[in-house]
C-alpha cells in the first residue's frame, strides 16, 4: 500500500516538477518505491523524517579587488535533485538510493525515512531538471559534482540537518574543497534561464553541460585535463567551460562572465548568431556580427543581474583583482568609436532596450520578453546576417509596437551613432566609422549585372574588423545555378550565406582569385561575404565581385579549387565562434 | 614603431627582450572579454620564452609572471611597467624559475590601457618537471573531490557538506 502511494507521489512530482520547481515547494517522493522491490515495499515508513535546506557559500565580487571572501553569504542551492541514500559504512558510496527528490526555491528538502533504515546520507546533485543544467567535472571524466553530508543517525521522529556548500576558503587560500564553486556556476545560470521562463513560460533550453574545474586554466591544449583556453561556450560541444584555477584565474563567482557565456548558449540553441569571433575588444571597429554578438553577451548579464549594472571580472593573486568593469549606464563613456560596428554601443543599446527609461535619451524600457521574442523571431530568421540592424529591425517590427516606441528606439540608437534603422541591411546607415569604404553595409548586386568593387583597409589588426569584411546582397527570380567570380591584388575568401547558413564557401588560394558555384533558389535572399585577409598593413585594396548564372564556369571552378588547394595558405575565418 | 619599454633594465633582470616586431594576428575562438593581447610560451622545465602579441594599441602596460603549484620565478615577476605597445607589436620574454614537484604553473598576466580602457589578461602554462607526478599528496587530496558512482550508475565527483 505504501509502495502505491509513493509510486503516486513520484508521478505527480515528475508531471509538475517545473511548475513545482518555480513555486518553491520541494515535494516528497520516494524512488524507492518505483521500482516495487519486495525489499522497498517492506520499508515501513511510521513517520520519521529528514529535512533541512541545502545552501552554498556564494562569493561577492568588488569593482576594485576581485573576491571579497570576508563578505561571503549561504545562498539556496534550488531545484536539483536530492537523494536520500542508505549509509552501510564502506559501502556508502555505492549505498543504494531510497529516496529523491527536488530542492525549493529556499533549498528546502525532505525526506520520509523508512523505519528500518537508521544511517543515511545526503546527496545533491549539481544538475537541475527544468531548465536543464549540469555541472561537471571536465578534467575528472565529466563527473556530475554531487555535495554530500557526513553519515546522518535517524533514529528519532524528525531529524533537521542543514547542508552547506563552503567556498573552501581558508583564509588566504583554498585550503579545503572548493565545494560551493559547482554550485555557484549552477545558481548563476538557473537563474538567468529562470529570468527568461518567467517572462516567456513556453521556453523550452535544451541541456547545457556546465564544465568546471579546479584545474580550468587559461591555457590552450586539452579540455580533459583543464586546458580550456578560457571561460566560453562551445557549440561544438555545446556545453559551457569555466575557468577555476585558483591564483590563476577563477569564473564561478563571476557572474556576468557566466551570464555572458550563456547568452552565446542562447544564441546558438533557441536562436541564432553569425558571429566570426576572434580577438575583440572596446575601441575596435569590429565587424557587425561579432560586434553584436559580444554586445549582446554583456548586455545580457546586466539584464539577468539587473540592478547590477556594471559587468566585472575578477583573477589573479588569491583572485583579489578585478580585471574589468564594463558598465553598461555608461552610454558614449570608454566607446571611443560608436556605431554598428562597436560591441561597446550595441552593449549599451541593448541595455537600454530592456532597462527603465532612465537617462534623458532612454524612453525604452521593453524588459525581456520582447528581446527574447526578437533573438527567436526576427533576428533568427533574417535574410541578412545578426548585427544590430536585424535585430533593431526585428524590435520595431514586433506586433502592438507604438508610433512612439519606435521613435525612442531611434533616439536610442541615434544615442550610439547608429541612423534609425529602416531595415535588417543598414540600409541609409550613416555612420561610416571614419572610412568611406565602409558603406554601404550592404551592397546590392544584380545577377548577370554589372561588377562591382570592393575596397578593403589593410590597416586592420584582425580579419574579424570591419574594415576586412564586406557584405553583399543579391536575389534571383528563378531557381538555377549561379556563380561568383572575385579577383584581388590580395588574398580573399568568399562565402554565400542563406539566413545565415553556409551555401558555398571558396578560400581556395591566396592568389586573390575565387569562385564558387551553387544552386540558388527562387526569390531568395542570399549573402555574400567576402573576406579580406590582409592585416597590419598600410593603405587599402581592392576586390572585383560578379555574379553571374551557369553552370559550365562553375564546373571549371571546381576543377580549379582541385589542384589549387594544395596552395592554400590561409585559414578560413570559423563561422561559429566558440 | 610605438614600442616604449620605461624600465629595460627591469625588463632584463628578468631575462631577455628578444625581439619586438610586428606581426600578422589570426583570427582565434572568442571567450569572455578581456585585453586583447595574446600570450603565448615556449616552456621548458627551467624556463619559459613568452610572446605576447597586441591586438591593440595599448599604454601602461604591466607585465606580471608568478608561479603557482610550487613555481618559483627567478627574479623579477614585473618585466613590463608601464609600457607602451602600438598594435599588432610583438614582445618577447625570457622567464627563468624553479618548477614546482611535478606538475606546476606559470601565470602571466597582463593589465593596461587597450583603447582607452583598463583591461587585463591571465594566461597559464603548465610546467612538468620531468619527474614523476606528484600532485596526489595528501594535501591536494584533502582539497579534492571524491570520485564515486550514484544510484543510476552515473560517475560523480563527491564534495563533502557541511554541517549546520
Amino acid at each position: 500500500m505504501h509502495g502505491w502511494i509513493n509510486l503516486r507521489c513520484s508521478s505527480h512530482q515528475r508531471d509538475t516538477s517545473r511548475g513545482a520547481g518555480l513555486l518553491g515547494t520541494g515535494l516528497l517522493c520516494l524512488f524507492g518505491a518505483l521500482s516495487l522491490a519486495p525489499s522497498d515495499a517492506n520499508a515501513d515508513v511510521k513517520g520519521k523524517t529528514l529535512s533541512g535546506k541545502l545552501t552554498y557559500d556564494r562569493v561577492p565580487q568588488t569593482l576594485d579587488n576581485g573576491l571579497n571572501y570576508s563578505a561571503t553569504v549561504p545562498k539556496p542551492i534550488r531545484n536539483v535533485r536530492v537523494a536520500l541514500v542508505e549509509d552501510k559504512g564502506k559501502e556508502t558510496n555505492t549505498g543504494k538510493e531510497l529516496a529523491s527528490t527536488i530542492s525549493g526555491e529556499d533549498g528546502s528538502y525532505s525526506f520520509a525515512i523508512p523505519d528500518a533504515v537508521t544511517r543515511v546520507r545526503v546527496r545533491a546533485f549539481a544538475q537541475t531538471t527544468s531548465p536543464a543544467l549540469l555541472v561537471q567535472d571536465n578534467a575528472n571524466g565529466n563527473a556530475l559534482y554531487t555535495l554530500e553530508s557526513a553519515a546522518i543517525t535517524t533514529t528519532s521522529t524528525a531529524t533537521v540537518k542543514n547542508l552547506n556548500a563552503a567556498s573552501g576558503w581558508g583564509g588566504s587560500y583554498y585550503s579545503g574543497v572548493r565545494a560551493a564553486a559547482p554550485f555557484a556556476c549552477l545558481d548563476t545560470l538557473y537563474t538567468a534561464a529562470r529570468a527568461f521562463a518567467l517572462v516567456r513560460p513556453s521556453v523550452k533550453f535544451p541541456l547545457l553541460p556546465i564544465n568546471w574545474s579546479v584545474d580550468n586554466r587559461p591555457e590552450s591544449g586539452d579540455e580533459t585535463i583543464g586546458q580550456i583556453g578560457t571561460s566560453h561556450y562551445s557549440s561544438g560541444s555545446g556545453g559551457i567551460f569555466i575557468l577555476g584555477k585558483e591564483d590563476v584565474d577563477t569564473d564561478e563567482y563571476d557572474d556576468h562572465v557566466m551570464v555572458h557565456e550563456w547568452g552565446h548558449y542562447f544564441e546558438d540553441k533557441v536562436g541564432r548568431s553569425d558571429s566570426i569571433g576572434g580577438t575583440h575588444g572596446g575601441g575596435d571597429i569590429i565587424d557587425p556580427r561579432v560586434a553584436f554578438g559580444e554586445g549582446w553577451g554583456n548586455a545580457l548579464s546586466a539584464m539577468i543581474l539587473y540592478p547590477d549594472s556594471k559587468y566585472k571580472d575578477s583573477g589573479g593573486l588569491s583572485q583579489a583583482t578585478t580585471t574589468l568593469v564594463l558598465d553598461m549606464e555608461a552610454n558614449g563613456v570608454n566607446d571611443p568609436k560608436p556605431g554598428w560596428f562597436s560591441e561597446t554601443s550595441v552593449m549599451t543599446l541593448l541595455y537600454d532596450i530592456f532597462d527603465p527609461a532612465n537617462e534623458s535619451f532612454d524612453g525604452v524600457a521593453l524588459g525581456l520578453g520582447p528581446i527574447y521574442d526578437v533573438m527567436t523571431g526576427g533576428q533568427k530568421t533574417t535574410s541578412a546576417e545578426t548585427t544590430v540592424f536585424s535585430f533593431i529591425k526585428a524590435l520595431k517590427s514586433l506586433p502592438g509596437t507604438s508610433a512612439a516606441t519606435i521613435a525612442a528606439i531611434d533616439t536610442l540608437t541615434t544615442k550610439s551613432h547608429i541612423s534609425p534603422v529602416k531595415d535588417e541591411f543598414g540600409t541609409g546607415e550613416t555612420n561610416n566609422g571614419g572610412n568611406a569604404a565602409n558603406l554601404p553595409v550592404y551592397r546590392p548586386m544584380t545577377v548577370d549585372g554589372a561588377s562591382l568593387t570592393l575596397t578593403f583597409l589593410g590597416s586592420v589588426d584582425n580579419i574579424n574588423k570591419l574594415g576586412a569584411n564586406r557584405y553583399i546582397s543579391f536575389s534571383k527570380p528563378v531557381a538555377g545555378s549561379l556563380q561568383v567570380i572575385a579577383s584581388s591584388s590580395s588574398d580573399i575568401g568568399l562565402t554565400v550565406l542563406e539566413k545565415g547558413k553556409e551555401v558555398a564557401h571558396a578560400d581556395e588560394t591566396s592568389s586573390g582569385t575565387e569562385q564558387l558555384s551553387f544552386d540558388a533558389k527562387a526569390n531568395t535572399t542570399y549573402v555574400l561575404v567576402v573576406q579580406g585577409f590582409v592585416t597590419g598593413s598600410s593603405g587599402q585594396y581592392t576586390a572585383s565581385v560578379r555574379i553571374t548564372s551557369g553552370i559550365a564556369a562553375a564546373k571549371l571552378a571546381t576543377a580549379d579549387r582541385k589542384i589549387s588547394a594544395t596552395q592554400r595558405t590561409t585559414p578560413s575565418v570559423p563561422r561559429k565562434p566558440s | 614603431m610605438k614600442f616604449k619599454m620605461p624600465t629595460p633594465a627591469t625588463a632584463l633582470v628578468v631575462g631577455l627582450i628578444l625581439s619586438a616586431t610586428a606581426a600578422r594576428v589570426q583570427a582565434a575562438p572568442e571567450g569572455k572579454p578581456q585585453a586583447p593581447v595574446e600570450i603565448a610560451a615556449t616552456v621548458q622545465v627551467q624556463k619559459a620564452t613568452l610572446k605576447l602579441t597586441f591586438e591593440s594599441a595599448a599604454e601602461q602596460v604591466n607585465v606580471r609572471v608568478y608561479g603557482v603549484d610550487g613555481l618559483t620565478v627567478v627574479g623579477t615577476k614585473s618585466p613590463v611597467i608601464s609600457g607602451t605597445f602600438a598594435a599588432g607589436q610583438v614582445m618577447t620574454l625570457a622567464v627563468a624559475y624553479t618548477p614546482g614537484p611535478g606538475t606546476s604553473n606559470l601565470a602571466v598576466q597582463v593589465d593596461g590601457q587597450f583603447d582607452g580602457k583598463r583591461r587585463s589578461k591571465i594566461s597559464s602554462f603548465t610546467v612538468e618537471d620531468g619527474k614523476a607526478a606528484k600532485r596526489l599528496s595528501s594535501t591536494i587530496s584533502s582539497r579534492s573531490a571524491t570520485i564515486s558512482v550514484d544510484g543510476q550508475g552515473r560517475r560523480i565527483a563527491v564534495l563533502p557538506a557541511e554541517t549546520k
